[in-house]
């Protein structure tokens, strides 16, 4: 491999672990197709790097996130139980199932996503009421640089939200991805937690939805190092940037980039769910 | 006299400190066994290899002094720094009576074990 493959290896990392850490997914949606398509690296190789590289995001980009008071901590531990069970299963039952009809319905949902987001994307977080009940003790607040105000929120819906994690887990599990496309509109969209607290849960919970995926290719020895360690370089510099810019960025903006990533993700499951891929496989 | 009484911190501030402390320390070590892996290599003009060998032989070929030991330690640490902040978080909620999210968490560990048994059987 020579030195430009290797810069460009970090180079792709950078970029993907900005989106990543910037909008609570792992950054794995768009690395494996730069690294297959423009740097042609092997899919299984591009596919274990990812891996790594979404809990190295995760690692990183939470260490930031959390800093800044996004993450809400009990909400992820409550949502991860059901989204790990549901990744075991999807796992255990992914060869059962069509893949084709997997893709159409991630596809769909992630495109119904982008569009309720885009159209609520100006609204308000739901102010919260003196006497909001708070039976699970979700209670979050943080303090949004952007808008210079305290956020507080108290999520809503949240058996459903449970429920559908779990489904989110079992498409995680089948898909192999982290969940983080599926997570934040679960959240923010049913559950009315705000864009950026969601956002920050999210980058979170992905690297421990990651965790067994990064695992398995370990022990399967398809880490390549001279993929993998240029790609962890990239991954620290840009998931630190990410991190930075959701403080920073308004919430409405941060959502319309969130609405365009999605819905090219939801075009690129139905397409390939007909039988037309983009060349990641 | 200045009175220097630390601000006392509520229970989420602490929570979310250990985690970072976690989660920082996790990467900082991952950092270190790769960067030793790097210099290795380096040392003895090595090129980095393309995979690295099962859990045991990557700790043979650290107590080796060999730079692929030290990238797949590096690489495994950073896997399982997730798990780690998953633990220090069950055991801050154990700290705090919070017996609630102490046992969601201790599930989410489990499941997490696992989905990792699972996954490298």
């Amino acid at each position: 491999m020579d030195i430009w493959n290797i810069v460009g290896i970090g180079v792709a990392a950078v970029f993907a672990a900005t989106f990543g850490s910037m909008l609570g997914l792992g950054g794995g949606v768009f690395l494996v197709p730069l690294l297959t398509l423009f740097l042609g690296v092997d899919p299984h190789i591009a596919v274990g790097a990812s891996a790594v590289c979404v809990v190295t995001n995760s690692v990183v980009g939470s260490t930031v996130h959390l800093r800044s008071g996004f993450p809400n901590i009990r909400l992820s531990m409550l949502l991860q139980v059901t989204t790990a069970i549901g990744a075991i299963a999807g796992a255990l039952v992914a060869l059962r199932v069509s893949a084709n009809a997997i893709n159409l319905v991630l596809g769909l949902v992630l495109l119904y996503s982008a569009a309720s987001m885009l159209r609520q994307r100006r609204l308000e977080p739901v102010p919260l009421r003196p006497d909001e009940p708070d039976p699970h003790g979700l209670h979050g607040s943080y303090r949004d640089p952007a808008s210079r105000r305290t956020i507080e929120y108290v999520p809503r819906n949240v058996g459903v939200g449970m429920g559908m994690s779990g489904g989110a887990g079992v498409l995680s599990g089948m898909l192999g991805i982290g969940g983080g496309a599926i997570q934040v509109p679960l959240m923010n969209l049913l559950m009315k937690v705000p864009v950026k607290a969601a956002a920050g849960t999210s980058a979170f919970m992905v690297g421990m939805t990651a965790v067994a995926t990064a695992a398995v290719f370990y022990a399967d020895g398809q880490i390549d190092p001279q993929v993998v360690i240029p790609a962890m370089i990239g991954v620290f510099l840009g998931s630190q940037a990410g991190s930075q810019v959701t403080r920073r960025v308004q919430t409405h903006r941060l959502v319309l980039v969130f609405v365009i990533v999605i819905a090219y993700l939801g075009i690129s499951m139905v397409l390939k769910a007909f039988g037309i891929s983009f060349g990641r496989d | 006299m200045a009175d220097v009484t630390p601000t006392p911190i509520d229970g989420d501030t602490l929570l979310r400190q250990r985690t970072v402390r976690v989660l920082q320390t996790g990467f900082r070590i991952a950092v270190g066994f790769l960067a030793i892996g790097l210099v290795l290599s380096a040392i003895q003009r090595e090129a980095l290899p393309h995979e690295f060998g099962s859990p045991d032989e990557v700790v043979q070929d650290v107590f080796d002094g060999s730079p692929v030991g030290f990238l797949g330690l590096g690489i495994a640490t950073i896997i399982l720094t997730p798990l780690a902040a998953t633990i220090a978080i069950a055991v801050t909620f154990v700290q705090f009576g919070d017996r609630r999210y102490a046992l969601i968490s201790g599930a989410v560990i489990v499941v997490l074990l696992i989905s990792l048994s699972l996954s490298v059987l």
